[in-house]
């Protein structure tokens, strides 16, 4: 659950312009969330591990956009699942694992765009670690790309949480552990998989004869287009004796570090269920001619609906609103 | 043209010579592959988005850069275009900070480009009608003002140059699936400007739209605006530099023992002669790195001045084909002159013209406006430039082919009946078909080697693949291509230069010299040149010589 708490706290200052104040009004309402910011310790912030806690402390300006990046991988989670019996509500991270890599990707999303404005003054520039002489570098051979810097940042953070879990070698949680890191890397991977490549020639003449290239990033709703497919193409692991996860089903195909992976089958996100921390349908919008998922009768698991007359206060337009028993 | 350096040198002394022509490529490679970093780099930058107190001045997103925070001025900082009523300028300070360090540009860094991308979003409430639900796009062109301001280390901003009323035009699409809210255009990139010498440490730009951006019929409006501003790298400036002074030293040392040899000649200089030493001028005008001067001027006109330099480069190695396929033809054609290849010649003259235009109009202008392009205002007038170039350079190389198939007729005929001919009259023939051959394929392997390279130069920058080990970039290909090409026409010229000299060697013992006067009458005016430019003395030596082959043949009969 990555983030969410954190997200929480954080929610309300996750605008751009907190970090920013400006010379010729010392005191505005910027100026007092970024006091407000200072004194918030790391330690305060809710629902991180010791490890994040660490390095929260290390990146403080990190963590509004870390908090950006999570929102973003929800938000878009809600959007991706809004036809499905799970919506997203709520999680929990040993069956499902949609949010947890839309939360990595996201902050890699958030990470990489933070850096190109200029708010985040301390992102990363090398290919290689940090350099002695950055200055020097930086004219040598210029800085790498800022989705770089994303995603190791986001290496890090999102994965030390798991990292610092000690389990028996093949055991179920060491299972889980390995499943949640696995789909991790392809959260943070699907931001990357989905750049573009864009070339602008500008040798002789403005010929071709010198071409430059650069990494697009897209935008985070074809991140999740592609996460979504990813999740529903999603192959079913277990932890194997030596600790390490191997395919269920031999028929199938090897993942790669793209492809996400899951140990337990998810559950029918039916009814309410605190152990898997699902909210069920009930009270779900449904659609009652759509014959897929967010049609009434499978949204519903066959308990039928409930339908009101919606009626508009501006407009003489009523419409039918079919609910979930 | 008789008795040329490669004539007389031995087998083993010409695989030496290519042996170190391979190393210097070796070398280069290496140079290029290894230590040299690519040759540009990119920056993206977002747009801050100011709302400014004052509108006529600079909206400086990072003032300075605080403890807590970063400082701007006449700025302030709204994360988004839709709700605000206000006027809003796109503020883009350059170089990025990176790990909390104020970068700044360096000279070495050589240029700077700077391409606009826009982020346009889908917005269904701009739609007056529910219906159409196919492709959507937004062409047109849009109005801004931009302002472009300087700063170096300690000093106060200052602005450099401004455009009150910069017209480009935005082409963006969307797919039917994508037409939903929130959803992106793709949008191509804009030319914003090129600035041929980056002498500042800071560069700022500020951008303002004009009322065009919002347009009734668009379905769209603008959230973000991205910038991508691409620099040479420096380490790749001080390579290249350092690759240029040696090729100069190089280039001119040859070109000045080329003319040296001339001088020692008893005959006129031929035609081919003299083309050479053009080719040789070319190349060490090309070589000399004036490129040192950015250094400690702000030249606004390098890329101009480099793209003209390596343009004379060109013309001269395209009018040195034409020539030497012409005296290597062996009909009975008195040429060794340039008037004899005036269709050839202007051919190149009409091609190089026309790119010199098409030059002068793109980077010519943006020597005084880096605002301009041509693509952006006039693309028909630049097409028609880039269509007369490639109609000139088409018939050109039909011409070149056409030389080159007769010159190879010629050979096969000739190679029949050299059995048949004199001693020298085969020496002499043999000789012009050994050094076409060798130019030919030279030619045709530096040909193929130029092309091979630019294919992977192209094809090494845009595989930009994300693979199991992320952004391991061992090998500075297209940089290696840069270096190696360089140094392999380099190379090339420098090769021509002293193997097609005049050698000091006379053409051998056993050479009919009785028979020359008759059979090569018409064949080569050289020839002749250097029988009439040849002094008493020498006539007497070649008399004495005349005498003893006479003897020596008496004495085999």
């Amino acid at each position: 659950m990555q983030g969410v708490g954190l997200m929480n706290e954080l929610d309300p200052i996750t605008g751009s312009s907190l970090s920013y104040q400006s010379v010729e009004t010392p005191f505005t309402q910027q100026q007092l969330i970024q006091e407000k910011l200072q004194k918030l310790s790391c330690s305060q912030l809710k629902g991180l591990s010791k490890g994040q806690t660490q390095l929260c402390n290390l990146y403080k300006d990190h963590i509004p956009f870390i908090g950006r990046g999570a929102r973003m991988g929800i938000d878009e989670c809600q959007w991706q699942f809004r036809a499905r019996r799970w919506n997203c509500s709520t999680f929990d991270d040993s069956t499902v694992f949609g949010p947890i890599l839309n939360i990595a990707a996201g902050v890699v999303h958030s990470i990489a765009t933070a850096c190109r404005d200029g708010q985040l003054s301390n992102c990363g520039c090398s290919r290689a670690a940090r350099p002695k002489n950055l200055q020097r570098d930086w004219i040598w051979g210029g800085c790498g790309d800022n989705i770089e810097y994303g995603y190791r940042f986001a290496v890090s953070f999102i994965d030390v949480r798991e990292r610092e879990k000690n389990f028996p070698k093949s055991s179920p949680d060491q299972g889980r552990k390995l499943m949640n890191l696995h789909n991790n890397e392809a959260g943070r991977r699907a931001v990357i998989r989905k750049t573009r490549v864009t070339c602008k020639c500008h040798g002789v003449s403005g010929s071709c004869s010198l071409v430059t290239c650069w990494q697009q990033l897209s935008s985070f709703r074809e991140v999740g287009d592609y996460l979504k497919d990813k999740y529903d193409g999603g192959t079913e692991v277990k932890i194997n004796k030596r600790g390490k996860l191997q395919v269920r089903n031999r028929k199938y195909n090897l993942p790669t570090a793209e492809d996400l992976v899951y140990v337990d089958e998810s559950p029918d996100y039916c009814v309410d269920n605190l152990s898997t921390g699902t909210l069920g349908t009930r009270g779900r919008v449904c659609n009652r001619t759509a014959p897929g998922t967010d049609g009434c009768n499978l949204m519903c698991c066959g308990r039928g609906y409930n339908t009101h007359k919606a009626q508009c206060q501006t407009c003489t337009f009523t419409r039918d609103i079919h609910t979930c028993k | 043209m008789t008795g040329t350096i490669l004539e007389n040198l031995s087998n083993r002394k010409l695989c030496v010579v290519v042996a170190i022509i391979l190393l210097i490529q070796a070398v280069s490679f290496f140079i290029g592959a290894v230590i040299a970093p690519s040759p540009s780099n990119t920056e993206q930058l977002l747009a801050v988005k100011c709302v400014p107190k004052d509108r006529d001045q600079l909206s400086i997103p990072r003032y300075s850069l605080l403890k807590n925070g970063i400082q701007s001025k006449n700025c302030r900082i709204v994360s988004s275009v839709k709700n605000s009523n206000e006027s809003i300028v796109f503020a883009f300070q350059m170089p990025l900070p990176r790990e909390g360090i104020l970068l700044t540009y360096s000279r070495w860094m050589s240029n700077l480009i700077a391409i606009l991308i826009p982020d346009i979003t889908y917005a269904s409430w701009l739609e007056s009608s529910q219906s159409t639900k196919g492709d959507d796009y937004i062409n047109g062109t849009i109005t801004m003002k931009v302002r472009l301001a300087v700063k170096n280390k300690g000093e106060e901003w200052k602005e450099y140059r401004r455009k009150d009323s910069l017209k480009r035009f935005i082409n963006c699409h969307i797919t039917a699936e994508k037409r939903h809210n929130e959803q992106k255009y793709d949008c191509e990139m804009m030319q914003l400007f090129e600035l041929q010498s980056l002498f500042y440490d800071y560069y700022l730009i500020n951008i303002e739209f004009g009322d065009d951006l919002n347009n009734e019929e668009r379905h769209g409006y603008l959230t973000d605006l991205n910038l991508v501003a691409i620099h040479q790298n420096g380490g790749f400036t001080k390579i290249w530099l350092s690759l240029k002074t040696i090729f100069t030293t190089v280039t001119l040392l040859t070109l000045i023992w080329f003319c040296k040899r001339l001088r020692q000649l008893i005959r006129e200089i031929t035609l081919l002669e003299r083309m050479l030493i053009i080719l040789g001028c070319a190349i060490t005008q090309l070589n000399i790195p004036l490129e040192f001067l950015t250094l400690w001027f702000d030249l606004p006109f390098m890329n101009f001045l480099s793209d003209v330099r390596q343009g004379i480069l060109y013309c001269a190695l395209l009018s040195f084909w034409i020539v030497f396929t012409g005296e290597h033809l062996m009909d009975e054609v008195h040429r060794s002159r340039l008037s004899s290849y005036f269709k050839q010649l202007s051919v190149v003259l009409v091609a190089s013209f026309a790119l010199f235009v098409f030059d002068s109009t793109e980077r010519g202008i943006q020597w005084i406006d880096p605002f301009f392009s041509i693509w952006e205002v006039d693309s028909h007038l630049a097409l028609v430039f880039i269509i007369t170039a490639s109609i000139s350079s088409a018939l050109y190389f039909g011409f070149l082919s056409y030389n080159i198939w007769l010159v190879l007729r010629n050979i096969s005929a000739k190679q029949t009946s050299l059995p048949a001919m004199s001693s020298t009259r085969r020496l002499i023939y043999q000789g012009i078909i050994y050094r076409f051959k060798f130019l030919l394929l030279a030619t045709l392997v530096c040909a193929a080697l130029t092309i091979i390279a630019y294919i992977l130069g192209q094809v090494s920058e845009e595989a930009y693949q994300f693979d199991d080990e992320p952004y391991s970039t061992n090998l500075q290909w297209s940089s290696a291509m840069f270096t190696t090409v360089y140094a392999m026409w380099n190379c090339y010229i420098i090769t021509l230069l002293i193997l097609y000299a005049p050698s000091h060697k006379g053409l051998g013992p056993n050479v009919d010299t009785m028979s020359e006067e008759i059979e090569f009458s018409r064949l080569t005016t050289e020839t002749k040149d250097m029988n009439e430019a040849c002094s008493s003395e020498e006539r007497n030596e070649s008399d004495m010589k005349l005498l003893q082959d006479l003897a020596t043949k008496q004495s085999i009969d």
